[in-house]
């Protein structure tokens, strides 16, 4: 028996997985998702689709990881789906945005944004600032949280992001710009009163 | 060396992280001598590793057993009747 056979022989049967990985997938969806509902059903759509997809699993990887690489697609496809329920709308404000010199120059919005309250890098091995920072990305607006998601945990393309939103890229940058500054905002408030607390 | 507006559309384009050593390091360049793009595309950069280092902490907050976020009961006991279900239809 080869390897990859003796691992696929291990692997947890499917009536086991909502105990063993249930709350991990659901913790994983939840961070992604906003709405427990939706979340939940995630979860679940997971586990069938795992159920198909058995006899390809190859066993190399351990099957929590293997099921989470299912959820990450399905979380894609809700968070497509969601998008097509809403519009985006573009203000006038992002509109002037997307004119000014600057950003037709150079790329960028503007040359001086507010510095950080604190050293964001100085945190990085604190546990609680990945409670906070996941927190505050979950409470950014729509579709700001939608594209910040896509982009920069998901590693969606620029492309696929725009034909989703039916949206420009430069528009999608000016998205990820608000993202951004808002996150920064929030990340601030939370973090700071957390410490003064 | 690269201009402000290369900068803005590689960090635009990918992670920070994605990008090879060589474009990293030109970046980084840039970026902390430039007077016009420098504290923004700063700040873009360190939003990148932010995401980046959330990610890899990430295994550590969804294995948490302290954490408050799980699945309730009534839930489970409902995906564990249609992955009976499925795994019958499957013959597993």
């Amino acid at each position: 028996m080869t390897n990859v056979e003796k691992e696929k022989s291990n692997i947890t049967p499917p009536s086991q997985w909502v105990d063993m990985y249930g709350d991990y997938l659901y913790r994983y969806a939840m961070s992604r998702l906003k709405n427990p509902e939706t979340a939940a059903d995630c979860v679940q759509d997971t586990f069938l689709a795992g159920i198909k997809a058995l006899n390809r699993f190859d066993g190399r990887l351990d099957i929590k990881y293997w099921l989470r690489g299912i959820m990450r697609n399905k979380i894609v496809d809700q968070i497509r789906k969601s998008i097509k329920v809403q519009t985006v709308d573009i203000d006038k404000e992002d509109e002037a945005l997307m004119e000014s010199f600057w950003f037709k120059y150079s790329g960028i919005a503007t040359t001086n944004p507010d510095p950080w309250e604190f050293n964001p890098r100085k945190q990085f091995d604190n546990k609680e600032f990945w409670v906070v920072f996941r927190e505050c990305i979950d409470q950014l607006k729509e579709p700001l949280k939608q594209a910040f998601v896509l982009k920069m945990l998901e590693d969606q393309t620029t492309e696929e992001i725009c034909k989703e939103m039916d949206i420009s890229p430069n528009y999608l940058w000016v998205i990820l710009h608000r993202a951004r500054e808002q996150l920064k905002g929030l990340l601030s408030e939370n973090w700071i009163n957390k410490d003064s607390n | 060396m690269f201009t402000c507006k290369q900068v803005s559309n590689l960090l635009n384009k990918k992670n920070f992280n994605d990008h090879p050593l060589w474009k990293r390091c030109l970046m980084n360049l840039h970026v902390k001598c430039c007077i016009f793009c420098g504290k923004y595309n700063t700040q873009v950069i360190e939003t990148h590793e932010m995401c980046r280092e959330l990610i890899k902490n990430e295994e550590a907050l969804n294995n948490s057993d302290c954490c408050e976020i799980h699945l309730d009961e009534s839930n489970k006991d409902a995906m564990k009747e249609k992955i009976r279900q499925s795994a019958e239809s499957a013959q597993l």
